[in-house]
């Protein structure tokens, strides 16, 4: 009965409110490098969210599904070098990766192409950087 | 035992209230619908951000996924102007309709699934209220008939559900910051405050000149969410703990930019409020 009950809402005792349980330790940046119409395009699409959107036009869900899916990846990265990590191809990049693409595709209202990601993670407390890196 | 039976089958408990927080969710589902149709490419268009695997869910499932498994954006267009029409209709209406809730709440499950990636606490917290609030009336009425009685038990019930949930959201939520070292150490507000994520750019500046505050703050804030289901009770000091919630939210809606979430935490606080003047319509 939990199985199916499950999708349509959130039981008492299955719930899992956290809300900010961990808090944030790490501020995330992702380089975007691609193609659009083979013409060669950077952004950083988290700071764009953050500086050129409002609650209206989606800085919430864009930050949300940004920074959420950088956790994500970031927690399950594979250690290659000091301070240098590799993407782990699983779903959370593949999550990352999709929302990445869709909000540039939006952005240049055409299909970007050859993207590569860099994801800057910065502690927040140290202010060391490490880097994650996979293309 | 007697007693609590005549509390939930006597007469409406919280009339006010219950009246108040529907046409509020009403109102806060009409703006969602605004925001989803302003962001409807990227939420559910040809840009949708949220990632959507195919696989078969099953008959019983399938009715939460009718979004999430549809290749037809349109669909959600749909959808979203049912639960705009349906909201509008339910606010203006003085009677509550039982139906009309439960599809709402069917229609907003759907959306909310859609876009799972762009959640926050505050959409699943949106689905649950919709589910529970749909038993509460708006409409008051005499009867003695076994409909009118359940009506009563099921407007009374839904009542205190909606209150547990809150109270739930703040329990779990404190057990969760009592086993974490950065809540107990008085570092959580500061950490968050320098993240630029949840935070504006003159707080991430100048967290470090006001780092006493936020370990103030961090307390503060761990002892409302531990006390809150106790608290709350305590008539004298309702207000202000109630006000204190509100501006707690409102920070979280306008400078950590949760802005939904901050909202519909405003409006559960509703529930807990004592009005001075009741419906006072009793059997």
């Amino acid at each position: 009965m939990d199985y199916y009950a499950i999708n349509y809402c959130h039981p008492y005792f299955y719930q899992d409110w956290r809300m900010f349980t961990p808090c944030s330790k790490y501020n995330y940046t992702i380089y975007a490098i691609y193609e659009v119409h083979h013409q060669k395009h950077y952004a950083l699409p988290i700071q764009e969210v953050l500086y050129q959107h409002n609650a209206l036009n989606g800085r919430e869900f864009l930050n949300i599904s940004l920074t959420n899916s950088s956790g994500f990846v970031h927690t399950n990265a594979i250690l290659i070098g000091n301070q240098l990590y590799g993407f782990k191809k699983d779903k959370y990049y593949e999550i990352l990766r999709h929302v990445a693409i869709q909000y540039l595709n939006k952005k240049h209202k055409s299909v970007i192409e050859n993207l590569k990601m860099i994801l800057e993670v910065t502690d927040i407390q140290t202010r060391q950087k490490s880097y994650l890196v996979g293309e | 035992m007697n007693k609590i039976i005549t509390y939930f089958f006597d007469s409406y408990r919280k009339q006010r209230n219950a009246h108040l927080f529907k046409n509020l969710l009403y109102v806060f589902l009409a703006v969602k619908c605004v925001f989803w149709l302003l962001n409807f490419d990227i939420l559910y268009g040809e840009h949708a951000i949220s990632l959507t695997y195919n696989s078969s869910m099953g008959f019983f499932k399938n009715l939460a996924y009718l979004i999430y498994s549809s290749k037809n954006s349109n669909l959600a267009l749909l959808f979203i102007y049912a639960t705009l029409l349906f909201s509008l209709i339910s606010l203006f209406n003085r009677k509550s309709c039982l139906a009309l809730d439960l599809l709402i709440y069917v229609l907003v499950l759907n959306l909310d699934i859609r876009v799972y990636t762009t959640s926050t606490a505050g959409e699943s917290l949106l689905v649950n209220l919709c589910f529970l609030s749909a038993w509460l009336r708006k409409e008051f009425g005499h009867g003695n008939g076994v409909y009118d009685q359940l009506k009563i038990v099921l407007h009374n019930v839904s009542y205190y559900a909606l209150i547990l949930q809150v109270f739930i959201l703040y329990g779990y939520s404190a057990l969760a910051k009592w086993y974490d070292a950065d809540w107990l150490s008085g570092e959580a507000v500061y950490l968050t405050s320098k993240s630029f994520h949840f935070s504006r750019s003159f707080i991430v500046d100048n967290a470090d000149s006001f780092h006493f505050v936020t370990v103030i703050t961090t307390y503060i804030l761990l002892a409302y969410q531990s006390l809150f289901p106790l608290l709350v009770w305590i008539k004298k000091i309702k207000p202000y703990f109630l006000f204190m919630g509100v501006i707690m939210h409102l920070y979280i809606a306008f400078v950590m930019g949760l802005f939904f979430f901050g909202l519909i935490m405003i409006m559960t606080y509703v529930l807990f409020y004592d009005f001075k003047k009741e419906f006072s319509i009793k059997k």
